[in-house]
């Protein structure tokens, strides 16, 4: 081949990754779960903001009082740390939200194969609009408080126009570098574990890690935000650990990119040029590694694609004996049957159902993190009688039903919802029914036998262990019930858009009337711990009263039909007018 | 039987199908011929009980369908136009869905879904997720679906789309078989050849009304034409089909 075909090769490649970004760029605005483009991006938009302002907001609040009067004679570094630690978690947390967008879908699959654009191509615009897309979070959350940084502090040092630029330029470095180099060591892993397992062993694993991560990047954030007390003890060690020049200051990788901030600024002292080398050889090497895993991951889909590999378990047939006995035992009618193990199967899947549920539970997880964190002398007893305690078990309760809530109302496919219009038999309940003895039997029993199997060699007693996962099953059946009041669709079958009004609108009451109910819930699991005897009394009030609701869900379901096409919810809500 | 009274869909003004009256007796198969935009799919949408008719009345044995609707889909065996699937789910995860929501037997449920898939050639694919299956492979599953319940009323819209050929000729012989058992069928198709075989009888819609309904025998001798294609071209097809290929032909080269 020669060399003006080649660069002709070369330069069509370019131009189609051009335009291949710009429509993945576009595309990134869109997702099942939005109806429409506008409203996606007004969302975006509306969370930039948030973000910009949250950021410009907090750096301003740290260094309004300290600096507006008294000099910053080398200690602003601290402040900065403080805001580039909260940078950093926040682009980790979006990093792992939107991970999935990096691969092509079907749709793209389905769109481009017949034409002639390398998979490779492909590829690089995937990453190029995805990277392109995350670095908007990245421009919102220091477009503000780069400013509000040079306004403050630039003026201790030159009262230069110039170097107030430069203190926003070294900003923007910085903060670039730091947020880039989490977004590089996060696709890293979740790249890695592609690289090296097989299909279905990996995606089993990072949904576990996703899980891990998006738990601890939030438990980071929830500290900061609700419970700074909780880490400011590390960061009021820092300048010590500094001034000492204790080689531990250079483990915490925020302080690397102030120290590249510093570094820009002209900064003469040692330590931060040190961190400065730091940060640039951790930001290679993060690039590095992420490049590696990349190319890794790429070659493994270009031999495969993306679509899932054809399964075959040795197992399988007596994997399907059991759950077939089970479902036959548990699960009484046919309908109830379809739609248990269209649930099960679905949140097993499909990837956006097990993303919000699992982004659901790391949720969870960290706010019983957080919580054991911010009581941790409270809490250190371990003990039944310590209704703190008692609370982390009912909050995984509670965070795992309406995890479970949310998902079943996001739509798997809309458009084949017509089999089950099709096949729509006249007791409806059934379908209700099917779906929550499912939740119960596969997430909620297992979480309660988890509670009894963490509780009984802690509390040394089987029995207190014992009642108290059978008082949190009897709630979760219970809030199951409440939560599916007067539910009357088949899980993911409905054009119902979750989460616009209940958020905006609901939200604080909502989370102050679940703080009230785990205080309640708690003491009253305390008191009947105290008192065992009583959940004699307890259990049969709860199961009549489980029993009253299923008698009343399924009444209302008998003269109401099935839901397939939901009312919108309005999008503005306004005063009528006279 | 099933009949379709002065059944008309309108959709916000545009009225997509017309005062539409037929009625397909058992053991008959009926041809339903149109355009694309003359109304078939939305008629057979109304008759899967997916959308509602805005005028007239569909029954069943005399019955309005609406009076029982459960019952009706109970006889009801139905192939969209789309191969509309779960995508997530296998063809083995899909049909079981299917056949427990038909309240059908487990045991001889897996035993008949594992027989379909044999036969389909799907056997060794019915384990994946539907996703990464052919148009012909989702078509295959769709067609399964229909019959897993062995429906008194079969409503095939473009049932052959995707299909290759040797699954197309079962498919057609299945259709005779099928009606040879006494079963309503409506056959939704733009495939003339295979109309003319297995179809008793023909309607032609244009424009959301029916323009023919006779059999393909009468038709013939009523409009003196040798062939289905030829009737068919001469009620709805008013445009020179040589002309407007050579016009493409044309635009292609950019001199037109």
């Amino acid at each position: 081949m020669g060399f003006a075909s080649r660069s002709e090769g070369a330069s069509e490649e370019i131009a189609q990754l051009g335009i291949l970004t710009r429509h993945f760029f576009t595309r990134l605005f869109r997702n099942d779960l939005v109806d429409f483009e506008d409203q996606m991006k007004a969302r975006l938009v509306a969370v930039l903001a948030i973000l910009a302002v949250i950021m410009g907001w907090s750096s301003q609040l740290l260094i309004f009082f300290k600096y507006e009067l008294s000099p910053d004679v080398g200690i602003s570094w601290q402040e900065k740390n403080y805001v580039f630690i909260l940078m950093m978690i926040i682009f980790g947390i979006v990093t792992l939200l939107e991970f999935d967008m990096l691969f092509p879908d079907r749709r793209d699959f389905a769109n481009l194969t017949p034409l002639p654009v390398r998979l490779r191509t492909v590829f690089a615009a995937k990453l190029a609009s995805f990277i392109a897309f995350i670095g908007l979070f990245s421009v919102a959350m220091n477009s503000i408080s780069s400013v509000v940084f040079s306004i403050f502090l630039s003026q201790w040092r030159s009262n230069s126009l110039l170097f107030g630029l430069r203190y926003v330029f070294a900003h923007l470095i910085g903060a670039f570098a730091a947020c880039f180099c989490v977004f590089f060591a996060c696709m890293f892993v979740n790249l890695f574990l592609m690289a090296i397992l097989p299909s279905v062993l990996q995606r089993r694993i990072s949904v576990l890690v996703r899980f891990v991560l998006i738990a601890i990047f939030l438990f980071l954030l929830m500290s900061f935000l609700v419970d700074p007390g909780s880490l400011s003890g590390v960061l009021r060690s820092l300048p010590r650990l500094k001034d000492h020049g204790s080689p531990l200051i250079f483990r915490v990788p925020s302080i690397w990119f102030v120290g590249l901030y510093e570094f820009l600024l002209g900064t003469t002292d040692p330590d931060f040029i040190a961190l400065a080398r730091m940060a640039a050889l951790m930001f290679v090497l993060s690039v590095g590694v992420f490049g590696l895993a990349c190319a890794l991951s790429y070659f493994k889909h270009y031999s495969k694609t993306l679509e899932t590999e054809k399964k075959g378990s040795r197992f399988r047939f007596l994997r399907e004996a059991i759950a077939g006995l089970a479902q036959k035992a548990l699960l009484m009618t046919p309908e109830e049957r379809a739609v248990g193990a269209f649930f099960s199967k679905t949140i097993r899947t499909s990837p956006k159902h097990r993303n919000v549920l699992v982004n659901g539970l790391a949720f969870g997880a960290a706010l019983v993190m957080l919580s054991i964190m911010a009581n941790r002398r409270n809490i250190q007893a371990l003990a039944p009688v310590n209704p703190l305690f008692l609370a982390q078990s009912i909050l995984i309760v509670l965070v795992l039903l309406a995890a479970i809530r949310v998902v079943v109302d996001i739509p798997a496919a809309l458009e084949s919802n017509w089999v089950f219009c099709v096949t729509e038999a006249a007791e409806r309940r059934r379908y209700v029914s099917g779906l929550k003895t499912t939740i119960l039997l596969q997430w909620l029993l297992p979480l309660s036998i988890l509670l009894f199997l963490v509780h009984a060699p802690l509390w040394k007693n089987v029995a207190t262990a014992g009642f108290h996962a059978g008082f949190c099953l009897a709630l979760s059946a219970l809030g199951l019930e409440a939560l599916f009041f007067r539910y009357r669709k088949i899980p993911f079958a409905s054009t119902y858009v979750p989460g616009k009004l209940q958020l905006q609108i609901r939200g604080v009451p909502y989370l102050l009337g679940i703080i009230a109910l785990l205080a309640v819930l708690a003491n009253l699991d305390k008191a009947l711990l105290g008192h065992q005897g009583l959940f004699w009394a307890f259990f049969p009030a709860a199961a009549t009263l489980w029993i009253i609701l299923r008698i009343a869900n399924a009444r209302f379901l008998d003269s109401h039909p099935l839901i397939y096409e939901d009312e919108p919810e309005p999008a503005m809500i306004g005063f009528p007018e006279n | 039987m099933i009949e379709l009274r002065g059944v008309s869909k309108k959709f916000s003004v545009f009225t997509v199908v017309n005062d539409v009256s037929f009625a397909v007796r058992p053991g008959e198969v009926l041809g339903y011929l149109g355009p694309n935009g003359a109304g078939k799919t939305t008629t057979i949408r109304m008759l899967a009980g997916l959308l509602e008719p805005t005028k007239g009345e569909i029954l069943l044995d005399g019955r309005d369908i609406r009076k029982d609707i459960h019952a009706f889909k109970k006889r009801l065996g139905y192939v969209p136009e789309q191969s509309e699937i779960y995508p997530h789910l296998s063809a083995y995860d899909y049909l079981m869905m299917v056949g427990r929501l038909r309240r059908l037997p487990e045991r001889p449920l897996k035993d008949k879904i594992i027989g379909f898939m044999d036969i389909f050639g799907l056997r060794q694919d019915m384990d994946g997720p539907m996703s990464s299956y052919s148009k012909g492979m989702r078509q295959k599953v769709l067609i399964s679906a229909a019959l897993l319940h062995d429906p008194d009323i079969l409503l095939l819209d473009e049932p052959m789309s995707g299909l290759d050929v040797t699954t197309g000729f079962v498919i057609r012989d299945l259709i005779k078989k099928l009606a040879a058992e006494n079963k309503i069928i409506i056959y939704s198709s733009h495939i003339l050849e295979v109309t003319e075989q297995v179809c008793s009888r023909i309607i032609i819609l244009h424009q959301g009304n029916i323009v023919a309904n006779d059999s393909v025998a009468n038709l013939r001798s009523l409009m003196h034409l040798p062939s289905l294609t030829e009737i068919f071209s001469q009620l709805v097809v008013h445009e020179d089909t040589e002309i407007a290929a050579g016009r493409i032909v044309a635009m292609m080269k950019g001199s037109d």
